[in-house]
């Protein structure tokens, strides 16, 4: 794989905080919030575009468990793309997402400590400015002012016949819509 | 024009009007833990204005969080205000992360249970105050930037079945109001869902930072500070989260885990 192929987390934009082993990630651009579990963590960290799956995987191995593979690590660039954590990857095609994840089960299945690896990414939307305020807002019956009589303004003398104007606008209030906080 | 000029938790709030009896009434609805003060308008981190509104004897109320709210009486427009000002410290205080959540102490430690309006977090709250929790907020849990949590312990706003709310304080619930930052212990994501049961799934400190940020005021335009603040409460406090039924039993399952 060519240095240009390598995945590469994004990072303009980007906001991450560590809690313990988990990372939580904020993508200001697309006004979300992740949170990464320890693998998803040191992939997102090691895909800085230099480093290989191949190289990925010996840091996997180095700092989460050394029976991480290429499997594992493709799973979770899989997820992290799903996340659009990613720069120039969208998730694999299912078939190429199944075989790893078969592989890796399979390998579980013989260690089953290794379940503990799996990637994890979990995303809300995040908080618009106005999600927390409140929904159900009360309004207020307006008292109409009475109306001004407005003095009758003279018809010019020579006035075409008025058309009605079918696209005449109507004011109308923009409605505030607010934003959902969760996404599935 | 008359004015009054407070602080709350590090934010400045200003209110004009020229109904003097009305700031009166204003003053004595002041968010908790408010002190009046002699500050310049300009000092002010939130102005809200309170104009009449010509050839009617209504009001229009401005400033704040919320669009202009115009025709109010005099009452309407004494709420109005008041509505604003809890958002508006919230917004302007900025040595504090205020994130939408009820919050109770027990035994020393938070409890809190972030959530937006209507997601039962005054119900919970009430039956963890009957039950014997140190009332700190039904609407906010306010966290300083080291992760300990201080009350904000406005009544708790207590809707009957048609949707009325009626202000009701702690020591009217036979409880005690906390006057004390301390440290959180329990961070509670409880969604209310009729006929269940309380079944708590421990969740991790990312999972834990995520719940109280989605829920945050200044998540938006102060992700960094907030998120950081956040992680440390995370860091000091236990996560759960579970569907919940009748409020007084998830309260006393809740306390009991605080306790173990």
């Amino acid at each position: 794989m060519s240095a240009s192929q390598n995945p590469k987390a994004r990072s303009e934009g980007i906001l991450k905080q560590r809690t313990f082993e988990d990372l939580v990630v904020v993508d200001e651009k697309l006004d979300q919030a992740h949170t990464l579990n320890e693998t998803a963590a040191v992939v997102f960290e090691s895909a800085d575009g230099s480093r290989s799956v191949e190289e990925i995987v010996d840091v996997l191995r180095e700092k989460v468990n050394g029976e991480a593979d290429a499997d594992l690590v493709e799973l979770t660039l899989d997820h992290l793309a799903g996340a659009d954590l990613l720069v120039d990857r969208g998730p694999r095609s299912s078939d190429a997402q199944r075989q790893s994840r078969r592989r890796f089960v399979r390998k579980i299945g013989v260690m089953g400590a290794l379940s503990m690896m799996l990637p994890v990414v979990e995303s809300i939307a995040s908080p618009t400015k106005d999600s927390h305020r409140s929904p159900t807002k009360k309004k207020h019956p307006k008292k109409k002012a009475p109306k001004k009589k407005a003095p009758k303004k003279k018809a010019p003398k020579k006035k075409a016949p008025k058309k009605k104007n079918p696209k005449k606008k109507t004011t109308k209030k923009k409605s505030t819509k607010k934003k959902s906080n969760k996404k599935k | 024009m008359n004015r009054l000029t407070f602080s709350c938790y590090s934010a400045i709030v200003t209110i004009e009007w020229t109904n003097g009896d009305a700031l009166h009434e204003i003053r004595r609805r002041l968010p908790p833990h408010s002190r009046i003060i002699d500050a310049h308008p300009g000092n002010a981190h939130v102005h809200v204005l309170v104009r009449p509104q010509s050839e009617t004897d209504t009001w229009c109320v401005s400033g704040g969080a919320f669009p202009n709210v115009r025709g109010c009486s005099v009452s309407q427009a004494v709420d109005e205000v008041v509505d604003r000002l809890d958002i508006a410290v919230s917004e302007a205080a900025s040595e504090y992360v205020f994130v939408h959540a009820g919050a109770v102490a027990w035994r020393g430690r938070g409890v809190v249970i972030p959530g937006p309006s209507h997601a039962g977090k005054t119900s919970l709250v009430r039956a963890l105050v009957e039950a014997g929790a140190t009332y700190y907020s039904d609407e906010f849990a306010v966290f300083d930037f080291n992760g300990r949590l201080h009350p904000y312990a406005r009544p708790l706003a207590i809707r009957d079945a048609e949707g009325t709310v009626s202000r009701v304080t702690a020591q009217e619930l036979a409880g005690v109001t906390g006057a004390l930052a301390v440290e959180p212990g329990l961070i509670v994501a409880a969604r209310f869902v009729s006929g269940s049961t309380w079944d708590p799934k421990k969740l991790t400190p990312g999972q834990t930072t995520l719940k109280l940020f989605e829920n945050a005021i200044r998540a938006r335009d102060l992700a960094e500070p907030v998120l950081a603040a956040l992680a440390k409460v995370a860091r000091m406090a236990d996560g759960v989260e579970s569907e919940r039924g009748d409020a007084a039993e998830t309260a006393r399952l809740l306390l009991l885990s605080v306790s173990t």
